[in-house]
């Protein structure tokens, strides 16, 4: 340290010069409840599933995305109808156990599960993990988890 | 018999104004410093209570008033619970001489810089009962380190004041004032911050040793001490204790603008410029009182400013900048002071 800075302490300067441009810079905070996060589009968040154009659900029923769960957190029930099609009753996901990698996405023939952008999964009741079919064809309406 | 009590009337008016002023000032102050630090740091601050969070302070005293009062085991239950109140009653004592405006003054006494350096160092007492009355370690060394601070710092303080007033003439801050009116050339301010730079600067260091605040805050040191002497303290006593705090900026920086920065004194270019745009009665009553809170508010926020970017100080460092550094150069300037007084250079 030079004499001079010594004297007239010049670093006490620079610093307050710092923290008066910080002073001056926005804030990085992020109003969250008001103001939400927009996630990545590669983001894997809660699943949505999907309708047709014409309002039918996507979904066929085939337990693919059942079978190559590797948590084993998808459950399928299905009946047939009256022209021998297949209905979904039952269409659950418990993201409790999920571990969000995206094989049931990937393994879809039909495009009809899909991981949304949905990351507000806490719950004061362990036992509110599973989402049904409904939620999910909800969530696949709204825009906010939809992404695709 | 009318006169005495139209008298008592406008005093008693002076004094609630002028702690309304203080107390409202303080509140304010505690909203700036928690903006200010967040700010710095890249943080938003109180954002929702009031516009911009400005009544966050006011919901935290309300808040503290509402808290239980915990007496440690084996405190000292009467030291305990008066330390607080030697702590906050001094500071606002102290705006009793302070001359925020040519009429807006409680009291001026002829001795009113020995006043206030007399009543501030009072404070001391309640920290270090404090301190000593918790029963508690950190306390007590958070109330040793005040004491040894006070002492090394107080002894700066008063010696650069003596340059001020060597020049002025007179003990009495209204006088003081009055000495710093007028310019010199190219419209520089004839305030004794130009005479007396090195004072300023003493004083300046020394202000923020006793208001213990960084980079001096070692009575109060969280990292090392907890919460220094007021560890054990909650509710409402330790709210006194932090107001005592924010009380004594303030006042403190009134007397710093008082002795160096021309007090309610306008800059010589700018001050009638803006006064010759608004109506007499308002230049006469309102405006040295507005001059004087924007140089306060400059200290206020220095105050914040340099929180923030020095850390603090250890405790070794302390003693060697007070002693060896602070106190031969406060001596040095006044001798300057008298020199410059006595061959009339200044």
């Amino acid at each position: 340290m030079g004499l001079m800075t010594n004297i007239f302490q010049t670093d006490i300067l620079k610093g307050l010069g710092v923290t008066i441009k910080y002073f001056f810079s926005k804030p990085v905070t992020f109003r969250y409840p008001e103001v939400r996060y927009e996630m990545g589009e590669r983001f894997r968040g809660a699943h949505i599933l999907k309708r047709h154009e014409d309002g039918a659900e996507r979904c066929v029923g085939c337990g693919l995305c059942a079978e190559i769960c590797p948590a084993q957190a998808i459950r399928i029930e299905t009946s047939n109808g009256e022209d021998r099609e297949r209905i979904v009753d039952r269409y659950e996901i418990d993201l409790g156990l999920c571990i969000y990698c995206g094989f049931c996405q990937e393994v879809c023939p039909v495009d009809a599960v899909f991981l949304g952008k949905d990351y507000e999964l806490a719950d004061t009741d362990p036992g509110r993990t599973h989402v049904g079919k409904d939620e999910m064809l909800a969530k696949g309406e709204d825009p906010r988890y939809n992404h695709l | 018999m009318e006169n005495v009590l139209l008298y008592l009337l406008v005093f008693t008016l002076k004094v609630a104004a002028i702690i309304t002023l203080a107390l409202g000032g303080t509140t304010f102050m505690i909203w700036v410093e928690r903006k200010g630090a967040a700010r710095i740091q890249n943080r938003s601050g109180p954002l929702y209570v009031g516009p911009w969070g400005l009544f966050q302070p006011i919901a935290d005293g309300i808040k503290l008033f509402l808290k239980e009062d915990i007496f440690p085991t084996c405190a000292d239950k009467v030291l305990f619970f008066i330390a607080p109140l030697i702590c906050f009653a001094p500071s606002l004592m102290t705006f009793a001489v302070i001359p925020v405006g040519p009429h807006v003054q409680i009291a001026d006494i002829n001795i009113g810089i020995i006043y206030i350096l007399a009543i501030s160092s009072l404070g001391i007492f309640g920290i270090v009962m404090g301190g000593w009355s918790s029963n508690n370690k950190y306390s007590l060394l958070g109330g040793l380190r005040s004491a040894a601070q006070m002492i090394s710092y107080e002894i700066t303080l008063g010696l650069s004041v003596v340059g001020v007033v060597v020049f002025a003439g007179s003990l009495s801050l209204n006088d003081i004032v009055m000495a710093q009116a007028g310019s010199w050339f190219l419209g520089i301010p004839k305030w004794f911050v130009i005479p007396q730079i090195l004072g300023f600067a003493l004083f300046l260091v020394s202000m923020f040793a006793e208001t213990n605040r960084l980079p001096f805050d070692l009575p109060e040191a969280e990292h090392e001490l907890v919460g220094g002497y007021f560890t054990e303290y909650s509710s409402i006593q330790w709210g006194l204790f932090m107001m005592g705090e924010y009380v004594a900026m303030i006042s403190i920086s009134c007397v710093m603008v008082t002795l160096f920065l021309g007090g309610w004194l306008p800059l010589p270019w700018i001050g009638p410029l803006v006064e010759g745009l608004l109506p007499a009665g308002f230049v006469l009553y309102v405006m040295p009182v507005v001059w004087f809170l924007s140089k306060v508010a400059f200290f206020m926020f220095l105050f914040v400013w340099v929180r923030w970017t020095i850390p603090r100080l250890r405790y070794d460092q302390l003693m060697a900048l007070g002693w060896k550094v602070l106190i031969p150069l406060a001596l040095l300037n006044v001798i300057i002071a008298g020199v410059l007084k006595t061959f009339q250079i200044v």
